[in-house]
């Protein structure tokens, strides 16, 4: 059977747990150790010459990423001290967030995709060793904020319930940085796999079968994906 | 000494002694100001172009620049300029109108609704009443109705908590609405919308509908806030284009020339509302026009500089220069971001402790 050549940083781990209940197997090479130490935002050649002689030995027919996830997390999981939300132009009934002041789409959609920016080197980088790359995209959010905020708690025992932005602005900003991930992708020929349909709930959330901590799926989830990307590999 | 009226008036009466060996920098036409304006008052500003640089001064200075629309503090300085924050003190683009004013003050209170009140650009949504206040407008109707309903609070929080308001009178001409006589900023067609005829008429104001328009307004303004204070100058921008058959030139001096009559009308009958010459200092001869640009129309900076020099000289309570910029308001420390950051980077951390790393196991 072929092995999946998964390249990333942390939502790599959902697909690498969940390798043996999908029973497909997986080279998980992430995006950390010395040789991927960050300097400013970058990773060293060192590491970009590792990934290159991984792909020279064992020739994968594609790569498939998990690049990049922290960005909805950063801006939307807890409520900034000055509240705000957007509309979504493509769903724009859900709701805004009370006592929120409204930034204009292009201006969230600016500041994201500024964050993203060293996400996109990495993909740059990646899709330039000549193998076809698919960029994953990261998992719905959880909508559960009473589950957000215990476990923020364990580190951070200041944040409670109410330190958590509202499910549907959380969305948002996920959904947001899927569609910025997925142009990028399109405009530069890399192809993009969306979460297998059976992951996320009737809102678009994760299903509670899936939830892994705040950010990341579960094992389970993995298996999913991974179940889903076998059909591309 | 023959005895008149003249032989008493003082020095700034006399167009020899104001001019005579006076270098052009120090050429004061402001004689006398009868407002104080101080570091503690909430000035709020609006109006044309010119507007910008006297709003731009006020926030460098040491005074209390009053603005209910700065912008979210995630948004850089760029952005924020990119999508009008803090350009005025709410994000309403230019007032060129008396006429705008007015309507944008009845509009905030519920008392005005224009029917055509937006604008389709493809699959983007304008603002009729500030056109380009976004690089391409708005993404959604949904984001517009948000926007405006927001924009409109701010405004009216601005009115009703402001202590001077600096209004800028533009200009004369416009196209309004034929049903309802909504005013805009630049005709349909130009920055958005379509012209057309049927629905839009040009129109260009007289000084008795200028001074009806601003007493309309600052009775409104009373209203809700009756300590307002008001200071009127006239843009010395002249016109970019005229809509009446007949030469730019023309038509920039009626306009203008009329908008300075209301002003002095509107100050001369009210209380608390004082008329500041920065007109008479950009356009007088005395700097034989050194205050424009090469195009003849952008006021140079040395040009703004003598306007706020004296504006601080006689407007408040400093001796010409602007007290030091007071220390940017503390913003609530926002903690949101950094926690998310650190959270996420703890269970990122979590996540990756059992996969191989690229290149063996970490030190």
């Amino acid at each position: 059977m072929t092995t999946m050549f998964c390249v990333g940083n942390s939502h790599l781990a959902a697909v690498a747990k969940g390798a043996s209940i999908a029973d497909i197997p997986v080279l998980a090479l992430a995006m950390r150790h010395k040789l991927a130490k960050h300097k400013e935002g970058e990773l060293g050649e060192a590491f970009w010459a590792k990934i290159s002689e991984e792909v020279a030995t064992r020739k994968p027919t594609r790569i498939f990423a998990f690049i990049g996830g922290g960005t909805p997390a950063m801006l939307g999981l807890l409520r900034h001290s000055e509240p705000f939300d957007f509309v979504l132009p493509d769903a724009p009934t859900l709701p805004l967030s009370e006592g929120s002041t409204v930034l204009p789409y292009d201006a969230v959609r600016a500041i994201a995709s500024a964050h993203m920016r060293r996400h996109f080197r990495r993909l740059n980088r990646l899709a330039a060793l000549g193998v076809p790359v698919v960029q994953c995209e990261t998992p719905p959010p959880v909508p559960d904020n009473g589950f957000l905020a215990r476990h923020v708690a364990q580190t951070h025992p200041e944040v409670d319930v109410a330190s958590i932005s509202p499910p549907a602005m959380r969305y948002k900003i996920w959904r947001l940085h899927s569609q910025l991930f997925e142009q990028f992708c399109k405009s530069r020929q890399i192809g993009y796999a969306r979460n297998p349909p059976e992951v996320a709930d009737a809102d678009g959330f994760l299903k509670q079968e899936y939830w892994g901590d705040i950010v990341h799926g579960n094992a389970r989830y993995g298996a999913a994906v991974l179940r889903q990307l076998k059909e591309l590999a | 000494m023959a005895d008149h009226p003249y032989a008493s008036m003082p020095p700034y009466a006399s167009w020899r002694r104001s001019f005579q060996d006076i270098p052009m920098t120090e050429v004061d036409p402001v004689a006398k100001f009868p407002m104080t304006v101080s570091p503690t008052d909430k000035v709020a500003t609006a109006g044309s172009c010119f507007a910008q640089h006297i709003a731009r001064r006020l926030r460098a200075s040491g005074f209390t620049y009053f603005v209910t629309e700065p912008g979210h503090p995630l948004l850089s300085e760029k952005l924020r300029a990119e999508f009008g924050y803090g350009v005025f003190s709410a994000r309403f683009g230019n007032i060129y109108t008396t006429r705008q004013l007015r309507q944008l003050f009845d509009r905030c209170y519920g008392r005005f609704s224009p029917v055509e009140d937006m604008w389709r650009k493809g699959a983007r949504f304008l603002d009729p009443f500030r056109p380009t206040i976004q690089p391409d407008g708005f993404a959604s109707e949904a984001e517009f109705r948000a926007d405006r309903a927001q924009h409109l609070a701010a405004v009216r929080r601005m009115f009703e908590e402001l202590d001077i308001f600096v209004f800028t009178l533009g200009l004369t001409e416009g196209f309004v609405s034929r049903e309802d006589g909504a005013a805009f900023p630049v005709c349909p067609g130009v920055a958005g919308g379509t012209f057309d005829p049927e629905r839009h008429i040009f129109v260009n104001e007289r000084a008795a509908e200028v001074v009806e328009n601003m007493s309309v307004f600052i009775a409104g303004l009373r209203r809700v806030n009756p300590r307002a204070r008001v200071i009127l100058t006239v843009s010395p921008v002249p016109l970019k284009a005229t809509a009446e058959d007949r030469h730019v030139l023309q038509s920039t001096v009626y306009s203008k020339s009329v908008l300075r009559v209301a002003a002095q009308e509107i100050a001369d009958s009210h209380a608390d509302v004082a008329y500041f010459p920065s007109y008479e200092i950009i356009t007088g001869a005395y700097n034989r026009g050194a205050y424009f640009g090469p195009d003849l129309r952008e006021v140079e900076e040395a040009g703004v500089e003598h306007v706020m020099r004296l504006f601080f000289r006689h407007a408040t309570a400093t001796a010409g220069e602007a007290p030091p910029p007071a220390p940017a308001p503390p913003r609530k420390k926002d903690r949101s971001i950094a926690r998310a950051r650190a959270a996420t980077a703890v269970v990122c951390d979590e996540e990756l402790l059992d996969i191989e790393p690229v290149g063996g196991a970490e030190d």
